[in-house]
């Protein structure tokens, strides 16, 4: 079978999927049965695998399709093209477990998950919007910040540990609406994929996860589009594909007009009150030969809040460029350069405190990897990843006409990296990843220079065709983090890199897993645990004023450990899908200067998280979804005591995060109604959503005022309705 | 600043809330001593009291049966006065002397130690009238010398008729090395418009601006009319006790989640385990007339 010595032959065997009426099908699995081989199409339908001489049972499958086996005997080159039949019974078959369906198995990847844009399109939405971050908050491991956020904490770690991803390029925040909202336009995503251990060799420098949203870059027409109409924001969308498919275009647009919706004051006026958002997308992607992609896109998003005389305004741009080329069936590689900004500017004009504060991050960047086949069961991967930050904590001009500029620095972030994926007997495989990383902070107070390594070593043990055990050990080091106390979105957030006072943060991380699948992957179930162990933590001072202009001397660092278990079961075909997970999550930090040297809770600690999803299609017109989402309340510091002073009661506060909100759980529900889904073009979609339906008051903040301990809660019950027109 | 964007978010994104009940640990009650020598001649005053569990509501916490003295080369005695401990002659504190509190209370003793800092001048003040939403405030506004030395801390009480206008929760607080500029220095916008607390309205607004404050809140409107006359006390203070107003400053706030926790913690400079601070005000004064 698929185990041979590497002496022997090697051949290609690629060729195209279709549907019956020869449309290409994109993004179709296509694997070697009974091995850890498999890849998915392209968005011409594509694909290609590299294998050694031998038998083999090809099966294909993809969403919407019946699965197809082909048995093939491989002594030279071949090319297979197969025709999927459509699958009346379960058209809306529904990947929400693993990378890939039958792969998540035999891969040696652990601890990820992949969406795609149509299940996200299933979710019930808050507001007329399903938010793709926090439908990856719904994940094993993954917890939402607080109430609406988009913020989120992966296996106990702090929000800035987490890389986000937009097309492979840095998103330094991914909140609109002070985190109400992603940067995330749905009718351009395909997929979001997050990884919350065994990063990709090629991702680095942050210790918790990698999200990586994947934007389309394939469309069937000529022209097409969709319109979006929601309560608080609308969208527009179109894109578009030259017949032989080689040049592919999309842009996209979002407003809101989340201002004329939310509780306003109403006991007096408020005149110039406003507070929306924008964002655009667009990308080109050209495939002048069948070895090379080219793609160039962007985003540019803004944020705007305030009244009258003060305004905020924040937002990330980004331009990225990729050329993926295909030396030959060995030897494949992508070249990246990119450029990220996040900026914020804050502008009073109120007589005596009129002031423009002006932040930002700013980073160029380019990779180059290779992927290189040595043998079929030995994949070689190489390159390197280059980040030149420009950091401006604050440039600040004050209404005299005077300013004055927090020291602005840069820092280069250099990756080089290496991987070998090697399967062995009993396709036993083994993943090693070495990142050797050149950090040099440029600032004249604090200027040092850091030499790192990570390392990921990762194993899958097949059991049977349907079971395996995986590892997991690493050691990752981030050098940039924000000066961020906030639990949700909040827009300042001022990024500083490690220098002479601030060490790396490292994480050595080491899971285990047990995977299943049932009734020929209908069913998948699958149990991780974990343990971290983090050096140089940092954690703000108590008090710590982040507005200063010497954040780090409002640093402290010293150790943490967080471990936790994740159980995941997931229905993913049929007319009734989902999944319910469980987690259970610890998380604390020892650090010196804090707390008193005693170790605490962090604040993405949570025991217990459950998540319940289900998506019941009575037809291709209806479709109706549940969601539940159950977690243990977030760990705070109340005030133990009062004093008086002067007069006044104040508040005493013995130690950090010593109680927790009240436990966090509700109910959505969902239903979409396609009238006439035959229709390809003016296709119109209803969908109605009804967010938090048993009205749990669920806990934005405490207030604490005369002995009395006060709820604050965003988001009671919240029907909504969204009209989508695709054509 | 941070009080502005607060006040602005809380206008535009109010939310929903209820009082709710929650366990929380009755702790052992803290001996809280407070106060402040001044520059100026007069008698100065220390106040006394006791922690009480936050659940707890309505305990008198005032302690009137302590011993006070503060030491130089003279021992000051301080004697209870309804609820605060005043000394018994007037003076004023010196440069370059330690200042010595002993308190004693319940067989414990109890001390800390102040210095008085440097000083700066008053150069010019007056009161600035702008419009936000359509409503009149005014600005006290102070031009001084010597700002430009990071050693400085500074806080500034207002009073109107003798009466002072904030607590300590409202004070404005600045660090003089925050303020240094490419450019020289010269002025201080000595109360933090950020602070709505410390916001004059005027007059002829009163009924407006009443409406926009909870009349059941301790946070309440202060309004001046042409005629009025307030005083501004810039006072120098020590690093350590700028600290502590600076945390009595934040704790006014509750939790927030878009801006961290509402968590303080506050220092003391009480030996003993007692809570609060011993400091010391070098003063200058200005009368500000509305016009």
């Amino acid at each position: 079978m698929s185990l041979c010595a590497q002496s022997q032959n090697a051949y290609t065997i690629k060729g195209k999927i279709t549907d019956q009426n020869g449309e290409a099908i994109a993004g179709a699995n296509v694997s070697i049965e009974k091995t850890s081989k498999g890849t998915f199409t392209n968005s011409n339908g594509d694909y290609q695998l590299y294998l050694n001489q031998g038998d083999y049972t090809l099966a294909i499958t993809s969403i919407g399709y019946e699965s197809e086996l082909k048995k093939i005997k491989l002594d030279k080159n071949l090319s297979v093209n197969i025709s999927l039949k459509t699958k009346e019974q379960d058209l809306q078959e529904i990947t929400i477990t693993s990378k890939e369906k039958s792969r998540n198995v035999s891969s040696v990847q652990m601890s990820v998950n992949t969406i795609s844009a149509e299940v996200i399109s299933k979710m019930p939405q808050l507001m007329g919007e399903v938010d793709v971050i926090k439908v990856m908050q719904l994940m094993p491991g993954v917890n939402q910040s607080s109430e609406g956020s988009s913020g989120y904490s992966v296996r106990g770690g702090t929000t800035d540990q987490n890389l986000i991803l937009l097309d492979g390029s840095n998103i330094y925040n991914p909140s609109h609406l002070l985190g109400f909202f992603s940067v995330f336009n749905n009718d351009v995503v395909d997929n979001v994929t997050m990884y919350r251990s065994g990063f990709p060799p090629e991702h680095g420098g942050r210790l918790s996860s990698v999200l990586e949203v994947q934007t389309n870059s394939e469309c069937d027409e000529v022209i097409s589009g969709n319109l979006g109409i929601g309560l608080i924001s609308s969208r527009a969308m179109l894109n578009g594909s030259t017949k032989d498919k080689k040049f592919y275009w999309s842009v996209a647009g979002r407003r809101s007009y989340a201002d004329l919706f939310l509780l306003l004051p109403t006991q007096y006026e408020m005149p110039s009150t406003y507070l929306y958002f924008y964002d655009f997308n667009a990308k080109a992607v050209y495939k002048p030969t069948d070895n090379d992609v080219i793609s160039l896109g962007s985003y540019l998003g803004r944020d705007r809040l305030g009244m009258d005389l003060l305004n905020f305004a924040y937002g990330n741009s980004l331009v990225y460029s990729q050329w993926a080329h295909k030396f030959n069936n060995k030897l494949s590689s992508t070249l990246n350069v990119d450029w990220s900004k996040y900026s914020y500017t804050l502008e009073s004009d109120m007589y005596i405190d009129k002031i423009t504060w002006d932040s930002s991050i700013s980073s160029p960047s380019a990779s180059y990897k290779a992927d290189y086949f040595i043998n079929p069961n030995n994949k070689l991967t190489l390159g390197t990843k280059t980040f030149y930050h420009f950091l401006t904590p604050g440039d600040v001009d004050l209404y005299d006409g005077n300013s004055y500029t927090i020291e602005n620095y840069n820092a280069l972030e250099l990756s080089i990296f290496a991987q070998d994926e090697h399967t062995f007997y009993n396709d036993i495989t083994i993943t090693g990843t070495l990142r050797y990383n050149i950090f040099s902070n440029k600032s004249e107070s604090s200027p040092k220079t850091y030499n790192t390594l990570d390392y990921r070593l990762g194993a899958v043990f097949p059991l049977k065709a349907d079971n395996s055990i995986k590892l997991n050990v690493e050691r990752n080091n981030q050098f940039i983090q924000w000066a961020n106390n906030s639990a949700s979105g909040s827009p300042m957030n001022v990024w500083f890199a490690a220098s002479s006072n601030i060490k790396p943060q490292v994480l050595y991380s080491y899971s285990v897993g047990y995977f299943q699948n049932l009734n020929n992957d209908m069913f998948e179930l699958s149990g991780e645990i974990y343990y971290k162990d983090y050096h140089n933590v940092i954690d703000f001072a108590d008090n710590a004023n982040l507005f200063a202009s010497d954040i780090q001397g409002e640093v402290r660092s010293g150790k943490g450990k967080g471990y936790g278990i994740e159980l995941m079961a997931a229905k993913t075909s049929g007319k009734l899908t989902g999944f319910i997970n469980y987690t259970f999550s610890h998380s604390e930090y020892t650090i010196e200067e804090i707390n008193n040297g005693k170790t605490y809770l962090s604040p993405y600690d949570r025991p217990h998280a459950v998540n319940v999803s289900v998506n019941y299609e009575l037809n291709k017109k209806w479709d109706f979804s549940l969601l539940w989402v159950y977690y243990t309340g977030a760990p705070a510091s109340f005030p133990e005591s009062t004093i008086t002073i002067n007069g006044e009661v104040y508040n005493v506060f013995y130690e950090r995060n010593t109680y927790r909100y009240l436990d966090y759980h509700r109910l959505d529900l969902s239903v979409n109604f396609t009238p006439k889904p035959e229709k390809k073009r003016w296709r119109s979609e209803y969908n109605v959503s009804i967010y938090n339906v048993y009205n749990r008051k669920n806990t934005w903040m405490y207030g604490f005022n005369e002995g009395e301990v006060t709820n604050y809660y965003l988001f009671g019950i919240i029907p909504s309705f969204t009209y989508n027109l695709n054509f | 600043m941070k009080r502005i964007i607060i006040f602005c978010l809380a206008l535009t994104l109010s939310s929903c809330s209820e009082i709710i009940d929650v366990d929380i640990n009755t702790v052992e009650s803290s001996l809280v001593i407070y106060g402040h020598l001044s520059s100026d001649v007069e008698r100065q005053r220390i106040e006394i009291s006791k922690s009480v569990a936050y659940l707890s509501t309505g305990e008198n916490t005032t302690i009137s049966s302590a011993t006070v003295s503060v030491n130089d080369i003279y021992n000051y005695s301080f004697v209870d006065s309804l609820g605060y401990y005043l000394s018994d002659v007037a003076f004023g504190a010196e440069k370059d002397v330690d200042y010595t509190l002993k308190v004693n209370y319940d067989n414990q003793e109890y001390t800390a130690t102040t210095t008085l800092a440097d000083t700066t001048c008053i150069t010019g003040g007056h009161l600035v009238k702008a419009s936000l939403m359509g409503i009149g405030y005014y600005t006290p506004f102070l031009t001084s010398s010597g700002l430009k030395d990071e050693e400085y801390w500074y806080v500034y009480f207002t009073y109107e008729d003798s009466i002072l206008l904030e607590g300590l929760s409202d004070v404005s607080i600045i660090q003089a090395s925050t303020l240094i500029g490419s450019e020289p220095y010269d002025y201080v916008p000595f109360l933090d418009m950020t602070n709505v607390n410390a916001m004059f309205f005027a007059e002829e607004d009163r009924e407006m601006v009443e409406k926009m404050f909870d009349s059941t809140s301790t946070t309440q409107p202060k309004f001046l009319a042409t005629g009025d006359t307030i005083k501004i006390s810039m006072c120098t203070i020590t690093e350590g006790y700028y600290d502590f107003i600076t945390v009595l400053n934040q704790s006014s706030g509750s939790s927030n989640p878009i801006f961290g926790s509402g968590a303080v913690f506050l220092p003391s400079n009480i030996s003993n385990d007692a809570i609060g601070y011993f400091g010391s005000l070098n003063q200058k004064h200005i009368d500000i007339v509305v016009e």
